[in-house]
């Protein structure tokens, strides 16, 4: 009897914390509607927008100068909504990139792609921050993508931690985390273009980027539009 | 010749005379092996954790009101700093990441923090879910008792740990292993809010004690006791008030904690509070 009972416990346990995620299929539905990114202030940030945060003075940190942008992800339904991101960093010029997001931390050192894991559900109409920043060893830049994943969550009975299936794509943006040497008007690229020019919210030249709403024309013609916390 | 004679037959009859004895007992009341009694377990939490991890300290919430419902002698937590939100140290930044603790962290393929094992039977990214692993390893009837007895000596701060297994049902071969862990160490703690650099960290694995970081062979028979003894130089650093053993026996494939215990190195009343 008490082997049947450890048996049992053994079996349950086995069951209760089995999570399978549905293979990621080739295919997958889009959906705008569910989920949407958004800055510190509420502000939409669209769907394939691309970012660019250049902070005046990161706070220096045990993990580098730290570059934070104030990213949100906004549940727009009335339920709660499992999600994860889909991290691409295609270039880092020095340190890591560390997302926590939704509910658990990564930190990587080297240009690749990853998905989050999905164990904790955005409630609704909440905002959840993306909790993601790149920590700086020096002068430079990291640009990654971030594709929010939608998932459907059933509970089996027996089981402690619901199985998930991805559903559809959310919107996807690009970040570019730069940290700029404020005595240089060249710390920026685009695509490995140079900056040569800023303008300020009026259209006006100047020298430098500054607090607020900058924008960077390039060398290859390219204007970009940068807001400087 | 006669003396022999006597000799023997003396000891035919003292032989015959407890034969005798024993058959004037009452068949049911003769000696039978009693089972040793079971004894309630405890269930050891890893938790693979990392200054850097923004949602570690919530993991830390967690075995913390695990600790608070069950107590200390039935949750037994180690903060295995490691991974890449881990922290080795710098000049400026007391770390509290391990070699050891890395090992563990890759041999578990953890891939994100917190995630924890529960008695080595599952491994869990889900730290709302901890406390039914818990819940369900705590039912587990318990194959052994474990015993420590620690002697620390100041000057030498050389410490003796004596383990004493007790097998209660069935024979249990599998590995013992033997870790020291430090309460209070002051070191930053990443969170929601920012960088906190008076954070107070408990249950931080420090060492393995053990030859193999997986454990020592161990043979726990029912109803017998089995013994291993250690000693270990405790670093200055270390604040030895605060220093504990932790002892376990898994299975001989690393899974599946039998059975896990802590003691203090020092005694906690004559600590100077």
């Amino acid at each position: 009897m008490k082997s049947f009972k450890t048996l049992l416990l053994a079996g349950l346990s086995l069951m209760a914390f089995t999570t399978v995620y549905a293979q990621e299929e080739e295919e997958v539905e889009t959906d705008l509607t569910t989920l949407q990114f958004v800055d510190a202030d509420g502000n939409v940030i669209a769907d394939g927008a691309t970012v660019n945060f250049a902070p005046t003075d990161p706070e220096e940190t045990p993990g580098g100068f730290e570059i934070k942008p104030g990213i949100f992800v906004e549940n727009l339904t009335d339920e709660p909504v499992y999600t994860a991101a889909q991290v691409n960093i295609t270039a880092m010029s020095s340190g890591s990139l560390m997302c926590c997001f939704p509910a658990n931390c990564y930190n990587k050192f080297e240009l690749e792609e990853f998905t989050t894991d999905p164990s904790e559900p955005i409630q609704a109409k909440a905002k959840h921050s993306l909790n993601t920043e790149w920590y700086a060893e020096a002068y430079g830049s990291c640009t990654a993508s971030f594709q929010l994943k939608i998932y459907e969550a059933t509970l089996a009975p027996g089981q402690f931690v619901p199985t998930k299936v991805l559903r559809a794509n959310g919107p996807k943006i690009t970040v570019n985390f730069i940290y700029n040497d404020p005595a240089s008007i060249n710390g920026v690229s685009n695509d490995g273009a140079k900056a040569v020019a800023f303008f300020n919210a009026n259209g006006q030249q100047i020298n430098n980027l500054q607090k607020g709403l900058n924008f960077i024309k390039y060398s290859n013609g390219k204007t970009v539009k940068t807001v400087i916390k | 010749m006669k003396l022999k004679n006597i000799l023997y037959s003396s000891a035919v009859v003292a032989v015959a005379a407890l034969f005798t004895a024993c058959s004037d007992i009452d068949e049911n009341e003769r000696f039978e092996y009693v089972k040793p009694a079971s004894v309630n377990r405890a269930v050891l939490i890893e938790d693979f954790t990392g200054q850097n991890c923004v949602y570690c300290p919530n993991g830390t919430e967690i075995i913390e009101g695990l600790l608070k419902q069950y107590g200390e002698d039935h949750i037994i937590a180690v903060g295995m700093h490691s991974g890449p939100l881990g922290f080795k140290g710098s000049k400026k930044y007391v770390g509290l990441k391990t070699d050891i603790a890395d090992t563990y962290y890759n041999a578990w393929g953890v891939t994100t923090q917190p995630t924890a094992t529960i008695n080595r039977s599952v491994v869990l990214s889900d730290y709302t879910k901890w406390g039914a692993a818990v819940a369900i390893e705590l039912q587990k009837e318990a194959k052994l008792s474990l015993n420590l007895t620690n002697t620390y000596d100041e000057a030498s701060r050389q410490l003796t740990i004596n383990v004493e297994a007790y097998g209660t049902d069935g024979n249990t071969d599998g590995k013992l292993t033997v870790w020291l862990l430090e309460d209070g160490v002051k070191a930053y703690q990443k969170d929601q809010s920012g960088y906190n650099y008076d954070y107070i960290h408990n249950h931080v694995f420090r060492a393995n004690v053990t030859a193999d970081a997986w454990g020592d062979a161990i043979s726990v028979k029912e109803g017998v006791k089995s013994e291993k003894s250690y000693t270990y130089t405790l670093p200055e650093e270390w604040n030895a008030d605060n220093v504990s053993v932790v002892a376990f026996v898994n299975g001989a494939d690393n899974h599946n904690v039998e059975q896990v215990t802590k003691k203090a190195i020092k005694p906690q009343s004559l600590l100077t509070k």
